[in-house]
């Protein structure tokens, strides 16, 4: 670190930096304003309401602090005075980073503190606090270098915060992207979302909300909370050290002359344009799946986006040939994964569900309307079933596998069959217990479960059944057998 | 004493500099001259360490100054593009140079006087030659080894560029440092500069102390019995030829005892010897290069 440039960043805003700390601290105590402060359950509420407001405000620090320090490299003139500096371009960066953390920090520490003064009588956890701040560290550091990183991949200011923008919103395109595909390939998929688990690894802001919640949620002590995910904190490091990485090749080993040019480097519009372009085609390709023709306008409506992409890219009004083969090519290759995912059942992912060996089976079927054509009954099955005793009930588990292969197989024929009639959901009870992400299933059924079929699934112990007659009241499945309280 | 050693620079596909090869004397004002995109501004950006060579080096003092941040305390840049944020004053504005380089609040304040500026002055509303006088103002007070000017005279008026002249001369004077001066006014050049470095098409293509230079080529104006054609003057370095029928116009570089005594071998009917000033040497220069068509 430059100790002279350091004192020079601070010198410069010192106004600045005293009356955003006043509003912080303001924003910080405002949870405790008329409330009463020896109610420990409410301050709980307040500290926690509080440690929010920081955790947001530094947050948001860490966007526009990078922007505000590193701007000068994008202008011609700036990088004159800046980059003749007699300070090494390694303690230029780590100063400016290191003054960024100290503000983003320093405020964190201020209004957390403050919080965990005010709610003294709740009696919160000393050590609930240091971990608070100890993580507020982590997450701050690494939106720090993350967010610069995403500026200095751009070579003029404007492309520097599109590029802050579009690299933050790469996890919900993702989302959206995961949804699209569970929801249209995959059939049973509505109840879970494939690699839902995955997709928080792309959001750094999302890991770190998550983790900071489950810190500050432990002054509860219930149980009822989700535990902190190492993993997540794991891929935070993993972000800074390859954001640190980047920097260094982004600023230490900067050419100056990148200054006031298009942002042409990979990770700048050429990565970011042809991600979302690709990201875009084949949402729209797996959401209008049923009609080419209707989405032949949304395809073309992308395409023309993506044009003027090019053109904010290359500041100039021209096309090239090459965006317009890489858009057709996209385009075909969405359209074939579509295809290719109808034809092999969402790529055998819609056959299988997620149950390991001594876990517990759980199907849960639902109908809506009658159980036999006229009597106007309704039915809800529960069946829960050991792994290890499948061979036992190997009749009721065939029976569901069979209306499950019925509407699996409907899904991928795009059959009409009318009205649903019911639904069946299949999921690992396990994972509920220990706290994993529900593998669940849900299938739209399409035909009326039968007097024989109750029969028949009576005759089992794991399973369990509600019904309803016409008028709402419940029927023991006994009497319902037996003709009783129709 | 400044080394520019074979350094190359390229923008893109674009060769800017090919090879330069430079050196500087302590207590010398250098004029560095050349057509628009010569190159100039780009050789100031990476003797002031802003750009790093692709290869060869530049050395001030026995210190790179790319690599070396310490050799950049030694440098004012002054470049043609002048950065300053919206409302800062010229008080806000020293805390840079106070914090970064070796700054001499005496120098300052004198500066400050001379070239008639306030300090509460708010420098974004200054017009250009204001501007310009800032940015003197604290290279002149950073105390440097080494002061880069880009288009150092533009914006200002002549009691303005007196006032830095004789700055610069003091400060030659009393401490011994170098000055490299780019600038199309090749006329203010003249009055202070020492030496010089044309600069073209990426190559330094003549360079020297710049009285000898303008020693060694003069302007003849000679009369023949009949008519001349260039090719009559083969044994001379001819950088402009010119006639009207008898009358010959010559701008020939050489020892001007030795050309006189070739060309009265000729028997003209007259000859006269002109001296040329900088801005005719460097016109001379390009155009003997084929730069400027005669």
């Amino acid at each position: 670190m430059n100790k002279n440039y350091f004192l020079y960043l601070f010198k410069k805003r010192k106004i600045a930096i005293f009356f955003f700390l006043a509003v912080y601290v303001g924003m910080a105590f405002a949870p405790f304003m008329f409330t009463n402060l020896q109610d420990g359950s409410v301050l709980r509420d307040c500290f926690l309401s509080s440690v929010a407001i920081s955790s947001a405000m530094s947050t948001i620090l860490c966007f526009g602090l990078p922007i505000l320090l590193f701007h000068f490299v994008h202008q011609k003139r700036t990088v004159d005075i800046y980059f003749s500096l007699p300070v090494k371009r390694s303690e230029q960066l780590i100063t400016t980073l290191l003054f960024i953390f100290a503000i983003a920090f320093g405020y964190f520490i201020i209004g957390v503190s403050l919080a965990y003064f005010l709610s003294m009588p709740a009696k919160i956890n000393f050590t609930i606090y240091l971990y608070i701040l100890a993580f507020g560290a982590l997450m701050l550091l690494v939106f720090i270098l993350v967010n610069s990183l995403c500026f200095l991949v751009a070579n003029n200011l404007f492309d520097g915060i599109v590029m802050i923008a579009a690299y933050n919103f790469i996890a919900v395109a993702i989302l959206i992207f995961m949804q699209t595909f569970n929801y249209n390939l995959i059939a049973g998929s509505v109840g879970m979302m494939i690699g839902e688990g995955l997709i928080a690894y792309f959001s750094p802001l999302n890991m770190s909300m998550v983790t900071m919640l489950a810190i500050v949620r432990k002054i509860y002590n219930s149980i009822h909370y989700a535990s902190v995910n190492g993993s997540y904190i794991l891929m935070l490091i993993v972000y800074g050290v390859v954001a640190a990485y980047g920097l260094y090749r982004h600023f230490v080993l900067r050419k100056a002359e990148r200054a006031e040019q298009v942002s042409s480097g990979f990770f700048a519009y050429p990565f970011i344009i042809h991600f979302y372009a690709i990201i875009c085609l084949f949402i729209l390709s797996m959401s209008t799946s049923d009609s080419l023709g209707s989405a032949f306008m949304l395809y073309l409506l992308l395409l023309v986006i993506y044009i003027v992409a090019t053109f904010v890219y290359k500041r100039k009004i021209s096309i090239d040939w090459k965006y317009l083969l890489f858009y057709a090519i996209a385009l075909v290759l969405s359209i074939a994964l579509v295809r290719v995912g109808y034809a092999t059942r969402g790529f055998g992912i819609a056959d299988n569900y997620n149950i390991q060996q001594g876990e517990l089976l759980r199907y849960h079927y639902q109908s809506f309307y009658d159980v036999d054509a006229d009597n106007g009954f309704q039915v809800m099955i529960e069946v829960n079933i050991p792994t290890k005793e499948i061979a036992k009930h190997q009749e009721v588990v065939d029976y569901f596998e069979s209306m499950r292969e019925e509407s699996i197989e409907a899904f991928y024929q795009k059959k009409d069959i009318g009205i649903s009639e019911g639904f069946l959901s299949i999921h690992n009870l396990d994972n509920i217990a220990q706290g994993r992400l529900i593998d669940e299933r849900q299938y739209t059924i399409f035909n009326k479960i039968t007097k024989e079929d109750i029969r028949m699934l009576n005759e089992h112990n794991c399973v369990n059944f509600t019904l309803y007659n016409d008028e709402g009241v419940e029927v023991k499945v006994e009497d319902f057998l037996k003709g009783k309280g129709e | 004493m400044l080394k520019i050693n074979q350094v190359y620079k390229q923008f893109g596909s674009k060769e800017v500099l090919k090879g330069i090869n430079l050196e500087i004397q302590d207590g010398s004002i250098f004029g560095l001259v050349g057509i628009n995109g010569a190159g100039k501004s780009t050789l100031l950006r990476l003797i002031a360490g802003v750009y790093e060579a692709d290869s060869g080096n530049i050395i001030l003092n026995n210190k790179d100054t790319y690599h070396d941040e310490t050799a950049r305390k030694e440098i004012a840049f002054v470049s043609d593009e002048q950065y300053f944020p919206l409302g800062s004053t010229v008080e806000n504005l020293k805390m840079l140079y106070q914090t970064m380089y070796n700054f001499s609040e005496e120098k300052f304040q004198k500066y400050l006087e001379v070239f008639g500026l306030d300090p509460k002055m708010v420098v974004a509303n200054l017009s250009k030659g204001m501007k310009r006088r800032v940015s003197l103002l604290f290279a002149l007070s950073m105390q440097p080894k080494l002061i880069l000017l880009d288009e150092a005279y533009d914006g200002l008026e002549p009691l303005a560029r007196l006032n830095f002249k004789k700055a610069l001369t003091e400060l030659i004077e009393d401490e011994q440092i170098s000055v490299l001066i780019s600038s199309h006014n090749l006329k203010e050049l003249e009055d202070i500069c020492d030496s010089f470095g044309i600069l073209e098409d990426g190559k330094i293509i003549s360079y020297g102390d710049l009285l000898e230079s303008k020693e060694m080529i003069n302007k003849y104006q000679v009369v023949f019995t009949e008519d001349k054609k260039r090719e009559d003057f083969k044994n001379l370095d001819i950088l402009h030829f010119s006639n009207e029928g008898r009358v010959c116009q010559l701008v020939i570089r050489g020892k001007e005892e030795v050309v006189k005594a070739t060309l009265e071998e000729m028997q003209p009917l007259l000859l006269d010897v002109l001296q040329v000033n900088f801005e005719e040497l460097f016109i001379y220069e390009l155009e003997s290069r084929g730069q400027i068509h005669e």
